[in-house]
């Protein structure tokens, strides 16, 4: 039987598809203007390699910024929050993990974990922009530097550069100083993920993560230059599950997988 | 290394005097704020020390701490979670404000190994109404700094040690006193950094070293300095850097009043029948801090210093999110521009950042002054 | 007047709670008549002993009081820049800041103005914060009028009061009353005694309350729940009886008879400490949507009613409302409130408690992590902590809000396997 999880981010709209219970196909794409073609896209697209249609789809969970949309277009049938999400995708993959470090395009969560996957606190900063992907897209649209070769590049810095301001208009101008002083861009770069990892070091803690059983999720994980500079501020390495953008969407399927009804739920609240 | 150099390299490094005494066997023990009566605390044979933070961002202790809450407890707090605090025996705070009280709450519960004493002191000053229990309280005090030192504080101990701090007051005022010359010899951040390093050291100590102080700055060849002059006042200041940028940008600092700086000697301890009595009075007659009343003794103390001090312009350096002075901020600006005096009120941060809008408001200020 | 006409205002589900919620506001136009009446006006604030008060027949004004409910009415953007142009900075407490720009402003709206008159008298107080502490200097300075400050000491000794301190803190209420008697009002011991002796008996009737309220399902909304808990001293003195709040247990009584609950399908019980958005007070039932109830929070010990009538005895009436004030879980330091909140999520069996913070409050930052701590350990009932300004509208977000509350109640239901 096949579940389907939608995770529709501002900027990135993710999709996992089970097949009893198992990863079967997955997508990532840009969220674009119109959410109601990127989730039919996403779901296209993950359900691909089995040769699938939506039609085929048991029930479809969707979760992030545009899930509203999604139930209200038909393509997802229940609802459920972000947090809820991740806990449960992160500890389908791995039941060790006793905390969640999202780092998204939009937003940043943290979510402690009981030893049953079950969640005992969460804090987030969606208000602010310093902490996230727009505030990385918006550097490296300033300084020219794709956001994958952002990472990498930033770790072969030998330069500590310090981005001070907690606001991302003011950290721009810092930014852009740096780039007219022609501060090596791999200097500048660790900086700036330097800030955003004290951004979310702060969340972590407020909760007082763990970073010996928590893992990083999100499109950011990826980042090698932010997860080392977490690193060592939490003095500790990291663990970062294989796709790590796909967590939550996992765990959006999940739950459609475990719920399929969905009416009687929390997430559907908030239209009701 | 002159005497002005030797205190101010106490001031940039507070926990160093701390940790020498602790090395040769003595005890030390911490306390915030004013309303502590550190003469009891020496009489047991410790040495007190006024807990410091240093201007650098908080980490651990926003485990524990909204961000939106006072960043110089939060920084000290952060420097006990870290161990850097680790030397003290023990730890006295007393009734001043909401982020105290809580600082107390918290600490007693995750500091464990230095224990916390609260002196729950009334908040209604000058008025004799409170001595019954305020001394009620003092004694209680006493009993556990016994407790804590192992060591009977008896009354001639205290009178000793009341003369003692007497003597490091009458020689601060002296040196204050020359500020009111124009130009002043000492400028704002030396004056700032011996206060500090005074309420740093043993008091024996600290008065030998103010003495050759006096006469180094007597000594001196003093420059003219036509900017205007300034008084600064706040909370507390635990680093120079504020005041470094009004005298850079053209102002003169004259006159400072801060818990670190001339709040902390300006009354003296006056006789009494015992020295507990002594204290009492010392103690209850300051309200010169915005957490206590009746405020209008604080605002005409300031009101006097600008007075004496020919004060052209006044300059109060808020901490961001002390609310109790955030308050009184208007009150004051009103009653000093009533005289003349113009005021600005600026909301500062504990550490750096920030630093280059404030320097251009400070500035602007200045300008707009000696126009 | 409805509480249908009134704006802002949500409707009560309890009868005799909209009652009620009617009385505090026909409450609004007394100051100006008693004032017309010659009667000294004084601005005081509702965590105050309020016997001493409605003894000495007071023509009160409760600042604080008034100032929430601008937020309440969605006008707190409005007063917090007549606060802020006079000077008061925005990082202070917004209930203050409504508080003072209502106090001062030049012009204030229909429904305030009715119910605000020129203080001739200002009684401060540090309890429980400093923004009380220091708030209504702005409003002595305004009108130049003299003030009495109520110095309260704070309790790091928990029950055992030790006597200097019940002494002291009597004698602070013996000159509250002697400031008042000096500014034109007349004291009568016997007076106090029987104000403190019906406190003690609305005690005693709100204790055998909070036993119906413990019941479940929970037999009264959460914003039912905190104008009950206010009332007793929000109301005006002919509606303020022993009768009224007897209908009120009696109520709430037979609905636990019947096993009758707010919510059909009553999923989650919820504990609220913080401030809850007075700009979007219905807020406090939101949850019920998802079968989850509000059945205790942080607002109900504010005023007094939720203590212990042992406290109280007639016969001492200063030695017992100092008592009182010092024992109050509102009273630093934390042991008190942590007591009161742990003892609250075993009593009312809570499965989760959401502790909010606005930013511009001096006294409740610092205390999540203690209560949060406490909780678990006593309940295993996890903590949602986040930032929350609801007083002043320019800050409150109720998008994030919202969705905060959906992630917590669906975790919640999650980990009890729902």
């Amino acid at each position: 039987m096949l579940h389907a999880g939608l995770d529709m981010g501002s900027l990135w709209t993710k999709a996992v598809v089970l097949a009893d219970g198992e990863i079967a196909g997955w997508h990532v794409m840009p969220s674009g203007e119109s959410s109601r073609d990127t989730a039919t896209a996403a779901l296209a697209a993950a359900l691909a390699p089995l040769k699938a249609v939506l039609g085929d789809v048991a029930s479809v969970a969707a979760t992030g910024a545009g899930k509203g949309e999604a139930t209200q277009a038909g393509q997802a049938n229940r609802e459920a929050t972000e947090v809820l999400c991740a806990a449960r995708g992160l500890s389908h993959l791995h039941p060790e993990a006793r905390g969640v470090i999202e780092i998204g395009g939009e937003s940043t969560r943290v979510v402690r974990l009981d030893d049953q996957g079950g969640v005992l606190e969460f804090a987030k900063n969606d208000k602010c922009a310093s902490g996230t992907g727009i505030f990385l897209d918006a550097m490296g649209k300033l300084m020219g530097v794709e956001l994958g070769e952002m990472g990498p590049l930033s770790l072969t810095s030998t330069e500590d550069v310090q981005i001070t301001s907690t606001c991302v208009v003011f950290a721009e101008s810092e930014v852009v100083s740096q780039v007219h002083r022609q501060t090596p861009k791999q200097d500048i770069l660790r900086g700036i993920h330097r800030s955003i990892a004290v951004r979310v070091h702060g969340l972590v803690n407020r909760l007082q993560l763990d970073g010996r059983t928590a893992m990083v999720i999100g499109g950011l994980a990826l980042n090698s230059g932010i997860l080392r500079c977490l690193e060592e501020l939490m003095y500790t390495p990291l663990a970062v599950p294989d796709q790590p953008q796909i967590v939550t969407a996992l765990g959006a399927a999940l739950i459609a997988s475990e719920n399929p009804r969905g009416s009687s739920d929390a997430a559907a609240g908030g239209n009701a | 290394m002159t005497a002005v150099e030797t205190l101010a390299s106490i001031a940039r490094n507070p926990a160093q005097v701390a940790t020498e005494w602790k090395a040769n066997g003595g005890k030390v023990v911490g306390y915030r704020c004013l309303y502590v009566p550190e003469e009891v605390i020496w009489a047991a044979g410790m040495l007190p020390y006024p807990l410091y933070g240093t201007p650098e961002p908080v980490g651990l202790a926003d485990a524990y701490f909204q961000a939106c809450t006072c960043e110089f407890v939060r920084n000290v707090f952060d420097h006990a979670l870290s161990g850097r605090l680790a030397f003290l025996d023990g730890l006295v705070l007393s009734n001043t404000c909401d982020v105290v009280r809580r600082l107390y709450d918290i600490w007693s519960r995750h500091v464990e190994a230095t224990p916390v004493y609260l002196i729950n002191n009334p908040q209604k000053l000058l008025d004799e109404a409170n001595k019954d229990y305020f001394l009620e309280e003092l004694h209680r005090f006493r009993v556990h700094m016994e407790q804590l030192s192992g060591r009977e504080i008896t009354d001639e101990k205290l009178s000793d040690a009341i003369a003692l701090y007497n003597e490091t007051r009458t020689l601060l005022r002296e040196l204050y006193a020359l500020r009111e010359q124009d130009p002043p010899p000492l400028t704002g951040v030396e004056a700032l950094e011996i206060c500090t390093a005074v309420t740093l050291l043993p008091k024996e100590r600290a008065n030998a070293l103010l003495r050759e102080v006096l006469a180094e700055v007597k000594a001196r060849d003093v420059q003219e300095a036509d900017g205007p002059r300034i008084l600064v006042t706040g909370s507390l200041l635990d680093h120079a850097a504020l005041i470094r940028i009004v005298e850079e940008e053209g102002g003169v600092v004259v006159i400072d009043d801060l818990c670190n700086t001339s709040r902390y000697f300006w009354h003296q301890v006056e006789d009494a029948p015992d020295p507990m009595t002594a204290l009492y009075r010392f103690l209850n007659g300051r309200a010169l801090c915005a957490c206590m009343h009746p405020t209008e003794a604080r605002i005409d103390h300031i009101l006097a210093l600008a007075d004496t001090y020919e004060v052209e312009a006044a300059i109060d350096f808020n901490l961001k999110y002390c609310h109790p002075f955030l308050y009184e901020a208007p009150l004051l600006k009103a009653r000093l521009e009533a005289q003349d005096i113009p005021t600005t009120v600026l909301e500062v941060g504990h550490d750096l950042s920030g630093h280059g809008q404030l320097r251009t408001r400070i500035q602007a200020f200045i300008e707009m002054v000696e126009a | 007047m409805t509480t249908e006409e009134l704006p802002g205002i949500p409707l009560p589900d309890l009868k005799v709670v909209e009652e009620m919620q009617l009385g505090i506001i026909s409450r609004f136009g007394e100051v100006q008549q008693a004032k017309a009446d010659g009667k000294p006006v004084v601005w005081a604030s509702v965590v105050m002993p309020k016997e001493i008060f409605q003894a000495l027949d007071v023509n009160v004004i409760y600042g604080d009081m008034l100032g929430a409910y601008t937020s309440i009415y969605g006008l707190s953007a409005h007063y917090c820049e007549v606060a802020e142009q006079q000077g008061l900075s925005r990082d202070v407490c917004a209930v203050h800041r409504c508080a003072v720009g209502l106090a001062c402003a030049d012009e204030r709206d229909p429904i305030f103005d009715m119910a605000f008159a020129v203080p001739d008298l200002v009684v401060g107080s540090n309890f429980p914060c400093m923004s009380m502490s220091r708030s209504f200097l702005q409003v002595a300075d305004k009108y130049n009028i003299p003030y009495y400050f109520l110095d309260t000491p704070i309790n790091p000794w928990g029950k055992n009061l030790p006597d200097h301190a019940v002494r002291y803190f009597a004698d602070q209420l013996q000159g509250l009353i002697d400031f008042l008697v000096a500014h034109g009002h007349t004291y009568d011991r016997a007076k106090l005694s029987e104000e403190v002796a019906f406190t003690k008996a609305l005690n005693v009737i709100m204790e055998e309350v909070n036993t119906y309220k413990q019941a479940v399902p929970m037999p009264i909304k959460a914003y039912d729940n905190v104008i009950a808990s206010t009332a007793p001293i929000a109301l005006p003195k002919e509606y303020r009886t022993l009768d009224l709040f007897e209908r009120y247990r009696d109520e709430l009584k037979e609905r636990v008879e019947r096993g009758y609950g707010v919510v059909e399908n009553e999923r989650l019980r919820l504990m609220w400490i913080g401030m809850p958005p007075l700009c979007d007070f219905g807020l406090l039932n939101y949850p019920e949507r998802h079968g989850a109830v509000v059945v205790k929070s942080m607002l109900e010990y504010l005023t007094g009613f939720d203590m212990d009538p042992e406290t109280l005895d007639p016969s001492r009436p200063l030695e017992s409302l100092a008592r009182a004030q010092l024992v109050s879980p509102a009273n630093p330091t934390i042991e008190q409130t942590l007591d009161y909140f742990t003892k609250a999520a075993v009593d009312y069996q809570v499965d989760g408690v959401i502790n909010v913070v606005k930013r511009t409050c001096g006294v409740l930052p610092g205390m999540q992590r203690l209560t949060k701590e406490a909780i678990f350990e006593a309940t295993g009932a996890p903590s949602l902590v986040f930032d929350l300004d609801g007083v002043d509208s320019r800050e409150y977000d109720p998008e994030a809000t919202k969705a905060n509350l959906d992630s917590f109640v669906e975790t919640l239901l999650a980990r009890k396997g729902n």
